[in-house]
């Protein structure tokens, strides 16, 4: 069971602006977040874009500003458990919490802060009647292990940078390999594109344009997809042993909706005093949140962790009172 | 010209007007988010999340700006693409909006 003084559910610009908050008032953080790398939307969506609107800093590359803010954090050496969704909330008898991820990570923290953004990022699932049937039994939305597929005979649908990718990384493992697009043309990276042109003439890649996997077919496990041309409406049956469908992630909610707080329109509603919610000892900040004037800013979330902070503080700290230290003054005391 | 009015149709079919004036330099989803539309606009406006996606009703009867390749990429790379679809957040605010008519997909209303 991992031991600490905020478990920080995010762990996006908010999140980690957070720790730096905390870290001044001499609380301890862990980080659970299910992108595998922090940095949240920035890190995910749009490493190389610039963003504008961060005080003092003119223009700065999103995935930059991620690297600083974990700069920044470094000295109050937080922890993290990355690629775990939390699914559970326990309360303690001692007031303390228990989060619990869905790899079975056991974190206990005397307070929560939720920086969820828009929630957790999952994958986009194309409409299938049966899909579900065969998730975690031949279908997979991400490639985790790319050994998994060696020798297999796997069928990738989607058109954007993902699929091209895993296509040409996955024509060298897999016994036999098909990519499936619903476009006439690709436009991701050209490079990209060249190679799986070139796959498809060499025959080791069946190319399926215009088409989609309309149906699954399987007796226990998934044994075989159906392509259908939007065209000719031609079908054709592909034997197989795996169905990746790479459409990208897109936010939901997710399991922050069960854990009793109090939700307005897929956001959490705070007290703007603190950013405290409905159950003590839970607090959410950044995009996760919402109070009336609520703006979906990244500096506004900076702002709310800071007022976070002192009232964690006095939760984790009940006989001492939070001063206002200034890094100005004291700089920043790593521990 | 110096107003245009766009209409969205309700999940039950029904629709509200929305007047928007002219000259005030703002895509399409930075409207409807201002109208408390189900448009989450993750990435702010760079056509990289697909969170503003609508559909667009009368696409024969109103003249679009023709989308770049960043939106197709975008869209093409959905599970559910259809021709009709656009990013609100790739569609500036302009006469040639006039009249326009557009739902949500499915999935915002889940």
């Amino acid at each position: 069971m991992i031991q600490t003084d905020i478990c920080i559910i995010g762990a996006g610009p908010v999140g980690l602006f957070a720790i730096f908050e905390a870290g001044l008032l001499k609380m301890r953080c862990h980080l659970i977040d299910y992108l595998p790398q922090p940095g949240g939307q920035l890190s995910e969506i749009y490493p190389k874009k610039p963003i504008y609107d961060i005080p003092g800093l003119p223009s700065i590359l999103a995935q930059d500003l991620v690297d600083n803010l974990m700069e920044q954090a470094a000295p109050f050496n937080p922890t993290f458990t990355l690629g775990e969704r939390v699914e559970t909330i326990e309360r303690l008898e001692d007031g303390s919490f228990i989060v619990g991820g869905n790899d079975g990570t056991k974190i206990n923290a005397k307070v929560i802060c939720i920086a969820g953004g828009l929630g957790c990022f999952e994958p986009r699932k194309p409409s299938i009647d049966n899909l579900i049937d065969f998730e975690n039994n031949g279908v997979d939305y991400i490639v985790k292990d790319p050994e998994k597929y060696r020798d297999k005979r796997v069928v990738i649908a989607g058109g954007g940078d993902s699929a091209l990718d895993w296509t040409i990384y996955l024509a060298d493992i897999c016994s036999e390999i098909s990519m499936v697009h619903r476009g006439e043309r690709f436009r991701g990276a050209p490079d990209s594109v060249e190679k799986v042109k070139k796959l498809a003439e060499e025959g080791k890649l069946n190319l399926y344009l215009n088409s989609n996997v309309t149906a699954l077919d399987g007796d226990g496990p998934l044994s075989s997809v159906t392509i259908t041309n939007k065209i000719s409406k031609e079908e054709t049956k592909v034997e197989v042993d795996h169905f990746l469908p790479l459409f990208g992630l897109s936010p939901k909610l997710g399991p922050i909706a069960n854990w009793g707080l109090d939700i307005e329109k897929n956001a959490i509603q705070v007290n703007t005093r603190d950013y405290s919610t409905n159950v003590p000892g839970i607090f959410a900040i950044g995009d996760i949140n919402t109070y009336p004037g609520k703006l979906k800013l990244i500096l506004c979330g900076f702002h709310e962790a800071a007022l976070m902070s002192f009232s964690a503080f006095e939760i984790i700290n009940p006989d001492k009172k939070a001063t206002l230290k200034y890094t100005t003054v004291s700089g920043v005391n790593e521990f | 010209m110096e107003s245009i009015k766009i209409y969205i149709q309700n999940k039950d079919n029904s629709e509200t007007e929305i007047e928007i004036p002219l000259g005030i330099s703002m895509s399409l989803m930075e409207i409807l988010k201002g109208e408390n539309y189900p448009v989450e606009a993750v990435c702010g406006g760079m056509a990289l999340c697909a969170t503003c996606r609508v559909e667009v009703l009368n696409d024969t009867e109103v003249s679009l700006e023709e989308p770049s390749d960043a939106e197709l990429l975008m869209l093409e790379s959905l599970p559910d693409f259809e021709d009709n679809n656009r990013l609100a957040c790739q569609i500036n605010i302009s006469d040639k909006l006039n009249n326009l008519r557009i739902k949500f997909p499915e999935e915002v209303f889940v």
